[in-house]
């Protein structure tokens, strides 16, 4: 059953998506755009919102993506796009692995651990590398109850601490601060994408063309609260703060009595985290197999690509300022290249096969 | 046997995920070897010609020291440097105790010390993400050393001492001002680029001893505190840029809290042609802020109080009925309360230290004014003061 409900599709966009957003994006936003880092957010969350419905709109035809390239562009050509479309999936994958990487070791550790620490991650990832798209859906289930509980948590314990007026002045980043933080904060945003990968593996239904963007907004929208928080909380100083979800919350004043409560909601949100992460992976494995007509077992492939995976963690262990630089400012164009044009271009592609000239 | 291995996928992956879970929070699996880690409850910086000098008290349990056990003492361990970090490493060399500062809950700076910028070597502590950013920050008078490591009178050890100075009850009372390390921070690298934290004395305690009775005498006498510290907090130092440039004396301190509306047990004293009255602050709301030109900055402050003491014998009855503030004494007090914040603006005028964060309120209120005044100079802005004591029972 390669299959996800409409349910589990939303409690993927409203629940889970959101969670990758926390981590190393609030304070890269404050680099970009200083107390005004609540606009480029939301507008790159307007972007996706507005693939994700193209995405919806494509996915009435109830084809798989690789079945509308073959319809439109034939086999060979159709695979090839497909082969881009994983190697698209392989790089949005890396930075959040690293991400998730730095976060497990600064966060849960107090020294620097061994990176075989975070190695249990590419078994998990490859054992959902093998998994059909039914295997996402079933943690949506499970992660959208656990990410809500965590995040309303941390948010609770939060507020308090927040000095909003931080916020202001509006604009005092310009023009040219609202642009350089959306360009680069754009590769935390591909969650159209990886609704791409799904299409034809859920049933459309009448309202998913707003309904499925709504849930999205709804998940920006908790981003954009936590966004307000944390430069609330931090202000000035926001810009050293890397980790934001972990931080925020430590000084409600219960915490100087009871010790780090926080850990358990920020325990929780890392948890769903680590599916989150695994994803562009499994949908990067998925579209590969696709290419190449599904020959091999879906084992291999998972392997292999997490071997790569983990080599390359490895590799560019003590490189993340690099790898973030050539990522989020370098190479951020790549990201509504394929997470914006490809679902419009989607609406493009034949339903049915051409018929075959004599 | 076709159903166990039909489940086998799914337990698989509960496996994984319960034994990624666990590795995550394994925290390398009992990283800290007590015996070879020091965690450090304090440290003092004091500034030396070539560098800093670290001196991190160090908690050590009792019964390691021969003690009865169960509360702990400290034991101050220096190290010197051209950087604290470098410092720090020093004590790790000639002791092999790993300072662990996740416990620091104490930077204390020598007064020297701060004369420069006190950046230039807070920022490694702000830097350490194995370091809790909530620690309190206090100047000393002399070198953060000699405090450090004289015995206090009133705790095992000096840290603990000095704490007691910054709770919450001491600062309800509105006779010190705590800041810690992320408030410091924020002040110093924001617009206003000003800070303040309190400023700490330390009086020999011969008395001690006696005052606690016998017993207490001899328990001193036993742990051999000949000269034992008490210490106040009450004076505030404060920051411009990051250098210490005035100090707040005791109802300065008072009225700065007072205008931040945090005293809510504190009682201060007015003297009227009456005789001397102490007044209980019950309630207290205070703001300081530009007007809306930046000409003048606005202060006020509201307090509810009643009459604490009025330093004269009287009956039962009499005490009842007294309690209530009689209109001459809040007006005595709306003077007084007046004339200090007059007398603490003037001294954050003259040393440019946007105590008030003045400069960062215009900015976020007013960014086109902000910047065509070039930013808030103190100077140029004139006081006015608004007090209101009003009496309850």
């Amino acid at each position: 059953m390669d299959k996800i409900s409409q349910r589990q599709l939303f409690f993927f966009l409203a629940c889970v998506a959101p969670v990758g957003k926390l981590v190393l994006l609030p304070a890269q936003l404050v680099y970009a755009s200083a107390n005004d880092l609540l606009f480029p957010a939301a507008a790159n969350y307007l972007l996706q919102a507005g693939a994700i419905a193209l995405v919806m709109l494509a996915a009435r035809s109830e084809r798989t993506l690789p079945e509308l390239l073959e319809n439109t562009f034939g086999k060979i050509a159709g695979s090839a796009v497909m082969v881009c479309l994983s190697f698209f999936y392989f790089y949005a994958a890396f930075f959040p692995l690293i991400e998730q990487k730095l976060f497990v070791q600064g966060v849960f550790y107090d020294t620097l651990p061994s990176l075989l620490v975070f190695s249990p991650f590419f078994v998990l990832s490859a054992y959902l590398c093998a998994k059909p798209a039914s295997a996402i859906g079933r943690i949506s289930d499970m992660a959208a109850p656990v990410s809500v509980v965590a995040f309303a948590g941390l948010l609770v314990l939060s507020v308090p601490s927040a000095d909003f007026s931080a916020l202001n002045p509006v604009g005092a980043a310009g023009a040219d601060g609202f642009l350089r933080g959306t360009a680069w904060s754009m590769s935390w945003f591909f969650d159209s994408a990886l609704l791409l990968a799904l299409i034809g593996k859920f049933r459309y239904r009448k309202g998913m063309v707003w309904k499925a963007p709504l849930c999205y907004l709804a998940g920006g929208a908790a981003v954009i609260a936590f966004l307000a928080v944390f430069y609330g909380v931090f202000s000035d100083i926001a810009l050293r703060q890397t980790f934001a979800f972990a931080k925020i919350a430590k000084y409600f004043s219960a915490i100087s009595v009871l010790g780090r409560i926080d850990y358990v909601f920020i325990c929780l949100l890392s948890l769903v985290m680590v599916f989150y992460t695994a994803l562009p992976l499994q949908a990067g494995t998925q579209a590969l197999r696709a290419a190449f007509r599904d020959k091999g077992s879906p084992a291999i492939y998972a392997a292999a690509i997490n071997a790569v995976f983990f080599a390359l963690a490895v590799l560019l262990n003590d490189r993340f300022l690099a790898v973030q630089e050539t990522i989020t400012k370098t190479l951020f164009w790549i990201f509504p290249l394929f997470s914006c044009l490809l679902p419009a271009a989607a609406l493009l592609l034949r339903r049915t096969p051409r018929e075959k000239t004599a | 046997m076709k159903r166990p291995l039909k489940k086998l996928p799914s337990r698989l992956f509960l496996f994984l995920a319960a034994f990624l879970f666990f590795s995550f929070l394994s925290n390398d699996f009992g990283l800290v070897d007590i015996q070879k880690t020091a965690i450090v409850l304090a440290a003092g910086i004091d500034r030396t010609e070539e560098g800093y000098e670290v001196t991190a008290q160090i908690a050590v349990p009792s019964s390691a020291q021969g003690g009865s056990g169960g509360a702990t003492s400290g034991v101050n361990i220096s190290g010197e440097g051209e950087t604290v970090a470098e410092a720090i490493a020093q004590i790790y060399a000639e002791t092999g105790w790993v300072p662990k500062l996740i416990f620091c809950n104490l930077i204390l700076i020598g007064e020297e010390t701060a004369e420069e910028d006190v950046f230039s070597f807070l920022g490694f502590f702000l830097r350490n993400e194995y370091m809790s950013d909530t620690c309190r920050l206090a100047l000393c008078e002399g070198k953060a050393k000699a405090i450090l490591s004289a015995p206090a009178a009133v705790d095992d050890t000096s840290s603990s001492a000095l704490e007691k100075l910054f709770s919450d009850a001491a600062e309800k009372s509105g006779y010190v001002a705590n800041t810690t390390l992320k408030d410091f921070a924020v002040g110093y690298y924001g617009v206003s680029e000003s800070g303040f934290m309190p400023y700490i004395r330390a009086m020999e305690q011969p008395a001690a001893k006696s005052a606690g009775g016998q017993g207490q005498e001899e328990n001193g006498a036993a742990q051999g505190k000949s000269s034992a510290l008490v210490y106040s907090a009450d004076e505030t130092a404060l920051f411009s840029r990051g250098k210490f440039v005035a100090l707040l004396a005791r109802e300065e301190t008072f009225a700065y809290n007072l205008l931040c509306g945090k005293v809510f047990a504190g009682s201060f004293p007015v003297e009227t042609d009456e005789g001397a009255y102490s007044l209980d602050v019950l309630k207290n709301k205070g703001s300081a802020r530009p007007d809306e030109r930046a000409e003048r900055a606005l202060f006020s402050v509201s307090v509810r109080a009643r009459v604490y003491d009025r330093n004269t014998p009287s009956g039962m009855k009499e005490i009842t009925s007294a309690e209530v503030v009689p209109p001459s004494v809040a007006r005595e007090a709306e003077k007084r309360i007046e004339k200090t914040v007059l007398s603490l603006w003037e001294k954050c005028a003259d040393s440019d230290c946007d105590l008030f964060f003045l400069a960062r309120q215009l900015y976020r209120s007013d960014l086109r004014l902000y910047r065509e005044k070039g930013g808030l100079p103190l100077t140029s802005l004139s006081p006015s003061v608004q007090a209101e004591v009003v009496g309850i029972r």
